[in-house]
């Protein structure tokens, strides 16, 4: 009777409409080289986050050697009283080219570990790795998160196709992950916002969506410019520059999306009127539609983490609002 | 059994310290460079000029001379600051003193802008160690967008023009890094980086710019650009030549080139990698600026050419070119009627004497007054006054009144002679001189047979002769009376004791030989070496030549009361001396006396033999390692096939005398008449060493002249023969139980 009662209770359980609660803890990343926080952004901020997820370094390959990119040099004394997760964000071009991932392993290892001693007087218990990862480099990727296992509580990001296509890409060998709701579009369709579409998301999910551990979810809350030359090469600015609304240097052609006037120098790259510009940020809206979405579905949502921990993202929305509605 | 002998020869030769290469190569070796490119043209085109170190010059510039131009630049500009101080700013840990030296407001502003550009740099500090941590804490880290936006922001907001400019030049840099090649053109054209100054720096810049318009395919203006840096920076040259090369590989940018100076500029780059006909190229010049600089440098470079065939030393490395002496004198004659330019009167004349029209190129010569050609146009008048003459009494021997125009040979450091140590182009040698006394004295000379002076002409004085008939030759002109100016030149080349000098040379011979009486008789009271040890009748059973020859040298027999007539050190004539009286004692070889006596001269002719301790001591040489110690230049052989007067020219001094024959022989009749088993079983092992040379110089000879295996595998049997001797006959001798612990080849050998 025991047992019958036992399965009844999972089968009712597995079987009711999945309605997650409201994802209250948050965390944030931290992309930049120097991790520094004044008074402003902490005012902002209102009270700690739950983590702060601090980029230590990127990994690519070069020169036929693999070595350490965008390695963070300065952390402010409040970053000290956090609970800091390292992240590693390893390019897929580095997986290709290597034959093992053991001296890889090892060497992230030091480096964390290095990077924490100096900065936080210990070393980190946690490891996030950040890749884009395919079917070709699974193989090698997972050994590499096997290793570090050994020495960290490892995390992974994972990415809506690697969600969607586990049978291809496989499942990391980790027991948590972050799921990346951004850069999901195409920088060069200017009719496309490449941050977040709510439709790509959606594209890629659906109800029975499932995954087999929890993930947190990774949110973006920053806007871009891009600027597309005449022969379809995109650049960056981190930031939507006020000048943008001059119309003596810029056309405004649609919402987002502008031509230039003139030759000039824009934030230091040259734009021509043959060039197109548009503008990306995530709405609040867009940003809790896409949670509901996930949460829609059957996997283990536990957390959001915000992308990322800068002043100007964080100044244009009301996270507090945000919070709230998820 | 090839195989066999080359791992025991290879065994061997480890053995020896074998520590100097072959000869460095010297373009003068291949050619005698007369026409002096350098004539009438300002130091700038120096570096442009033709030699075969170009395939190096065009290379990247490497250590401190890459930036001079630019540390000139920034002591010119700054001059408060001292060369040792901008090379610290620039380069160095910037001190505190540095600081509290430099305190006003365009100081600062030089901090702040070195600041910037340290931090600018491509090749960040942590390149070398990409995963220690260490590396990165202390250096600034901006993406290059960071960068380019607080570089343009320091340039438009400095006010000191040359620090401006150096933020414009980091600007185009940082965007061409970033590979936005557009922002750099344009901004390059929108803050009119042009109006500054053309100083290195703007060239700096320029270089950068040159590289964006290639990313950008627009090779024209990059080419157009880095044939601008070429000509003008001192630091970007190497590096914009090689880029304006592949430029050239996308497009021909002639047809774009816009100014006169753009398309010399095009000519001036292309010609520095064009072996084809440079008459069209210089006609083209000439067509737009007859007067430009670069013309003439052009023209030089292909007279460069031209002398490496018609001054050829017959070497291998002579270009194969074309070049036709009667174009390139039409194109200087035509020079000449428009160019009122000393350079093409000279060049013009200097080809008509190489055609052979001798009179009137002296003649044309002569007409020029311009004082930087006197010096060269009174050498090439030597030269084609000196080709003219036919024989000895032709030559004019006022040009050798001083007796030491010419520029002899001198002797090298290993004392082997005639390396071309005298000859340096790049110090201004008079290399006409060389071609007179190596091609038009010499066989002057020879063809009458006067093989004294043509060996004085062509060798240095202080190696070997090793002919007698030589030295003899040499010894008649020495007391020849009533010498020209030349000849008396030329005695003075044997020093200020020529007599004695020959004899020396004559003494040695006569010692290699054996003729110890006749060399006691020949060397002179004082001859050249006095140093030679009582240890060189001693013996080794090691190879070693850097050790003490006091360690190496062991055997004592030499020191026994009967020898008491060796001297601890001797001179070459009291060597003779001795030598004599040991050979004297020899001859009775029933007596213990006269045993030992063949024993010391084993050992003496081992000793100086190519592989013995003391080779080379008998003209007061190094035992070290030179390479002629390992030829097969062997002085009989070379004397049954050519005779002395065959190798006149570059007259090599061999240093394979074969004493270990004789010494061979001397063993033998220590083995044949001794009792002493410690001595004969001593004596079988170094009759084993001498086998063992025999062997080697065999392989040397058989390397060369190949002889039929059967020869190959009797002369490298014997030392086995004498080996197993060792190790049956001696077995329970005291130095056989000392040999096979100390030498690890014979325990090899018997195991």
């Amino acid at each position: 009777m025991r047992y019958i009662f036992a399965f009844l209770s999972i089968l009712f359980i597995s079987c009711t409409s999945k309605q997650q609660d409201q994802l209250t803890d948050y965390s944030f990343y931290h992309w930049k080289s120097k991790a520094k926080m004044d008074s402003n952004l902490e005012s902002t901020l209102e009270g700690n986050p739950q983590k702060v997820y601090l980029h230590y370094f990127d990994v690519d390959f070069e020169e036929y050697r693999y070595e350490p990119k965008y390695v963070l040099t300065q952390v402010d004394d409040w970053y000290k009283n956090q609970n800091i997760v390292p992240v590693v964000y390893i390019t897929n071009h580095t997986l290709k080219n290597i034959y093992s991932p053991e001296d890889l392993g090892r060497k992230i290892k030091d480096l964390v570990n290095e990077i924490s001693t100096h900065h936080f007087s210990k070393t980190l218990p946690d490891l996030q790795i950040d890749c884009d990862w395919t079917e070709r480099t699974k193989d090698k990727y997972f050994e590499l998160l096997k290793l570090l296992k050994a020495d960290f509580n490892v995390s992974a990001t994972i990415r809506l196709h690697q969600l969607k296509y586990p049978e291809q890409t496989g499942i990391p060998p980790v027991e948590h992950g972050a799921l990346m709701l951004y850069n999901m579009g195409d920088l060069t369709n200017m009719e496309q916002n490449s941050i977040l579409e709510t439709h790509i998301i959606e594209s890629y999910i659906n109800t029975d969506l499932s995954y087999p551990f929890p993930l947190d979810l990774a949110l973006p809350l920053f806007s871009q410019t891009v600027i597309k030359n005449n022969q379809g090469r995109v650049r960056l600015i981190n930031h939507i520059p006020e000048s943008l609304s001059d119309t003596t240097l810029f056309t405004p052609v649609k919402d987002n999306y502008y031509r230039p006037k003139l030759d000039t120098l824009f934030n230091g790259f040259f734009i021509s009127p043959s060039y197109e510009l548009k503008t990306e940020k995530v709405t609040e809206e867009d940003l809790v539609k896409s949670v509901k979405m996930l949460k829609n579905t059957k996997l283990n949502i536990s957390s959001v983490i915000y992308y990322h921990l800068d002043k100007n993202c964080i100044d244009t929305y009301n996270l507090t609002h945000i919070r709230k509605s998820l | 059994m090839k195989t066999l002998l080359t791992c025991l020869s290879a065994l061997f030769i480890t053995h020896l310290s074998w520590a100097c290469g072959a000869d460095l190569y010297y373009e003068e070796d291949e050619f005698y460079p007369i026409f002096n490119q350098a004539l009438s043209l300002s130091p700038k085109y120096s570096d442009f000029l033709y030699s075969t170190y170009d395939y190096y010059n065009l290379d990247e510039q490497s250590g401190e001379s890459r930036y001079q131009g630019n540390l000139d630049l920034w002591t010119q500009t700054f001059p408060n600051w001292s060369v040792e101080e901008i090379n610290e700013l620039l380069f160095g840990q910037i001190s505190s003193k540095l600081k509290r030296k430099h305190t006003t407001a365009t100081d600062a502003s030089i901090f702040e802008y070195v600041n910037f550009a340290r931090n600018s740099e491509f090749i960040p500090n942590h390149i070398n160690a990409p995963w220690k941590y260490d590396s990165y804490v202390n250096s600034e880290q901006l993406s290059y967008d960071d960068k380019i936006r607080l570089g343009i922001e320091k340039f438009k907001s400095e006010t000191n023009s040359a620090l401006k400019q150096r933020y414009g030049y980091q600007v185009v840099k940082l965007m061409r890094y970033n590979r936005d090649y557009k922002a750099a053109i344009y901004f390059f054209e929108q803050e009119n980086l042009n109006a500054f100054s053309h100083n290195e720096i703007f060239y700096y810049t320029l270089d950068q710019l040159a590289g964006c318009y290639y990313n950008l395919a627009q090779y024209n203006e990059a080419f157009n650009s880095f044939i601008r840096v070429f000509t003008n920076s001192k630091d970007r040259r190497n590096s914009a030549y090689l880029s304006a090369m592949f430029c050239i590989n996308h497009t021909n940018p002639k047809s774009n080139l816009e100014s006169n100076d753009d398309i010399l500029n095009f000519y001036f780059l292309t010609s520095m990698s064009d072996f084809n006909d440079p008459i069209p190229v210089l006609k083209a010049m000439k067509a737009i600026d007859h007067k430009d600089e670069r013309l003439k440098v052009i023209f030089a470079r292909n007279m460069s050419y031209l002398d490496r065939i018609v001054w050829s030393k017959g070497g291998s490395n002579v270009p194969n070119t074309d070049y036709s002496t009667q174009d390139l004198k039409t194109f200087a004659q035509t020079m000449t009627t428009t160019n009122s330019d000393s350079f093409w009167v000279y060049a013009y004349y200097y080809l008509l004497g190489v055609e052979g029209e001798f009179s009137k190129a002296i003649s044309g010569l002569k007409t020029i007054t311009n004082e930087a050609f006197l010096e060269d146009r009174a050498n090439l008048i030597f030269l084609f006054e000196a080709m003219q003459w036919t024989s000895v009494s032709d030559i004019d021997q006022t040009y050798f009144k001083n007796g030491d125009h010419l520029n002899f040979r001198s002797y090298d450091d290993y004392g082997f002679g005639n390396h071309h140590y005298y000859n340096d182009y790049h110090e201004g040698y008079n290399h006409i001189n060389d071609y007179i006394r190596d091609h038009i004295l010499f066989d002057l000379f020879y063809e009458e047979k006067r093989y004294a002076e043509a060996y004085l002409l062509y060798n240095a004085i202080g190696g070997k002769i090793h002919e007698h008939e030589l030295i003899d030759e040499l010894m008649a002109f020495v007391h020849k009376p009533n010498k020209s100016n030349l000849e008396k030149g030329l005695v003075r080349q044997l020093g200020k004791n020529p007599v004695d000098v020959l004899n020396f040379e004559k003494g040695n011979l006569y010692l290699l030989n054996g003729e110890f009486n006749k060399a006691k008789e020949t060397f002179p009271k004082s001859p050249r070496i006095s140093s030679i040890k009582g240890l060189i009748f001693s013996n080794s059973v090691n190879v070693c030549y850097n050790c003490p020859e006091t360690d190496m040298m062991t055997d004592s027999v030499y020191l026994a009361s009967a020898f008491d007539f060796i001297p601890g050190q001797m001179n070459s004539k009291e060597l003779a001396e001795v030598l004599s009286k040991l050979e004297d004692m020899s001859a009775d070889k029933t007596n213990w006396k006269g045993i030992l006596a063949n024993y010391l001269l084993g050992n003496f002719h081992y000793n100086i033999s190519n592989t013995g301790y003391y080779r080379g001591t008998l003209w007061g040489q190094s035992n070290c390692c030179h390479y002629r110690y390992f030829t097969t230049d062997n002085i009989a052989n070379r004397r049954n096939k050519n005779g002395y007067r065959y190798q006149l020219k570059n007259y090599t001094s061999p240093t394979n005398y074969s004493t270990e024959y004789k010494a061979e022989a001397y063993y033998d009749n220590v083995l044949t008449y001794s009792n002493n088993i410690e001595l004969k079983a001593r004596t079988t092992f170094l009759l084993a060493q001498c086998n063992q040379i025999k062997s080697t110089d065999d392989y040397y000879d058989l390397y060369y002249d190949w002889d039929g295996e059967k020869y190959f595998e009797e002369s490298s049997s014997r030392y086995q023969d004498y080996f197993n001797e060792l190790n049956s006959t001696y077995k329970n001798t005291k130095f056989h139980d000392m040999i096979i612990k100390e030498c690890s080849y014979f325990r090899a050998y018997v195991q």
